[in-house]
């Protein structure tokens, strides 16, 4: 049984992302007073924010464990999904850099009735997406060419025709 | 991707908030301000200007309190959609810039519709028809535009334009209509004015777009994924517009950024060429005559814009194509 874990430490970020992003946001809006144009924007940037926070707390408390027969996600939104039953496979890359040369990747496992996704910050998430991929591989699920690049930036050998 | 959104939201906030005290700043650099410059004039022609009259003046726009003062009084004014009092022209800004802001956007508008309803077409044409004699025609064509600065083009619109279909030379309608409230003849006026300043300023845009929409689409054709999928007998039409141009259009959705301040502002020296009614020479002006709030408000309306489309443009391109680009490792 393998393990994907998010260590508080590689959340923190995230957490003061959403902390000062509601701050940034809420104060203003709060010392505005009266109802105003920057109102429209503030408020749901707030929101938006603070349900980035909640976000960041949920994937804190989940833990994703893979064996042979499947992978499961234990925690806030738990779900099931057995490798047989697999529809979807996909890894992406979201940079934060014009050049690309900042970011992190997510992978997004699906089936019929379930979903699963992971982001590179957790501890395994190499594990998972080799895993994941063999899987995909052997249970013919299409992967495609922006995801075999991904895997290889990982260290994964992806070599195969992009479906 | 709301981790992305979230990210990237958070990058913009910081970068407004340095953007407006650099902005600020900057326009508080020039020794003296648009008061003490009017009081110098009138003190040059001879006229005694009241010191109660200019502390009260001063005092009203805060012009007595510090720089950094100033800064947050007009911040949190931004916010709530008060840009301002325009010395120049004695109104609040938003009164002074609202009818040229809809005038700078229409034509702003009607210029990328025109620059992209040409260019595509004929960058599809001449990537699909290499070095045939449309593809050099085009080309010709393509660096002519490039080459001709806009300003010689805008005159030569105006007088050409004159000569055959006698059009008022300058501004954006008839005489009779301007500061007049809007109406179908002002709105036809506007059209007839229209044309020459979209193709003059759209010209060189167009034609940057053309050779850069035939390099990207011929780069495409000629990978193996276009030479397999014509093997196996797809339409060309399918071959061509289901996946390469799709894929070269990316350089397009990443130009958003430079895009949307061009709407309300692009072309000045164009605009002051044919007495054009938008944005562009008031923000000219407003910076020579140190009108703080007018010039500051112009610049914040540009930046908002700018990081607003460099925003949209990220986020369009990370659902487009969201591949990584490293090789050996991921960023984490």
């Amino acid at each position: 049984m393998n393990t994907l874990r998010y260590p508080t430490k590689a959340l923190a970020g995230d957490y003061a992302r959403a902390a000062i992003g509601v701050t940034l946001t809420l104060t203003p809006a709060i010392g505005l007073g009266e109802w105003s144009v920057a109102h429209w924007f503030l408020l749901p940037l707030a929101v938006l924010f603070a349900g980035f926070g909640y976000k960041t707390w949920r994937r804190g408390r989940q833990t994703i464990t893979w064996d042979a027969i499947g992978v499961s996600l234990s925690g806030p939104g738990a779900a099931r999904l057995d490798w047989n039953e697999l529809r979807s496979f996909k890894l992406a890359f979201f940079s934060t850099t014009r050049d690309r040369t900042g970011g992190w990747m997510q992978l997004k496992l699906s089936s019929v009735g379930a979903r699963i996704d992971a982001d590179s910050s957790g501890e395994g998430f190499a594990d998972l997406a080799s895993a994941a991929f063999a899987q995909a591989e052997r249970h013919s699920v299409s992967v495609d060419a922006g995801s075999r690049d991904n895997l290889k930036a990982l260290g994964i050998n992806a070599t195969g025709t992009a479906r | 991707m709301l981790a992305y959104f979230v990210r990237r939201l958070f990058v913009m906030i910081p970068t407004l908030l340095a953007i407006s005290a650099i902005v600020f700043f900057i326009i508080q650099l020039p020794p003296g301000d648009y008061l003490s410059n009017q009081i110098a004039e009138l003190r040059a022609q001879g006229e005694a200007a009241s010191m109660a009259q200019i502390e009260h003046l001063r005092a009203q726009y805060h012009l007595d309190k510090t720089p950094v003062e100033r800064y947050f009084i007009w911040l949190f004014g931004l916010l709530r959609g008060d840009l301002g009092w325009s010395f120049e022209y004695d109104l609040p800004v938003n009164v002074v810039i609202g009818d040229r802001l809809i005038l700078s956007f229409v034509v702003g508008f009607a210029t990328v519709i025109f620059t992209y309803a040409v260019a595509f077409p004929i960058g599809i044409y001449s990537a699909t028809r290499q070095y045939s004699w449309g593809d050099y025609g085009l080309t010709f064509l393509g660096f002519l535009g490039l080459a001709t600065p806009s300003f010689l083009l805008a005159l030569v619109m105006l007088y050409l334009a004159n000569i055959w279909f006698g059009t008022a030379i300058g501004g954006l309608m008839d005489p009779e209509f301007v500061d007049k409230p809007m109406s179908w003849a002002k709105f036809l006026s506007v059209l007839e004015h229209l044309w020459i300043p979209v193709v003059v300023i759209g010209t060189s845009g167009t034609a940057a777009m053309i050779r850069r929409l035939r390099a990207n689409l011929l780069d495409e054709l000629q990978k193996q994924y276009v030479v397999t999928a014509r093997a196996k007998g797809l339409p060309p039409g399918r071959a061509l517009f289901k996946y390469p141009l799709r894929m070269a259009l990316n350089p397009f959705i990443a130009d958003i950024g430079d895009l949307l301040p061009q709407l309300i502002s692009g072309a000045a020296i164009v605009s002051v060429v044919m007495s054009l009614p938008t944005n562009g020479p008031m923000l000219l002006a407003a910076l020579r005559s140190q009108d703080m709030f007018l010039a500051g408000s112009f610049l914040m309306i540009e930046a908002v814009l700018i990081v607003l489309g460099v925003f949209l443009s990220d986020v369009a391109l990370a659902a487009l194509d969201p591949r990584i680009r490293l090789h050996g490792g991921a960023g984490k």
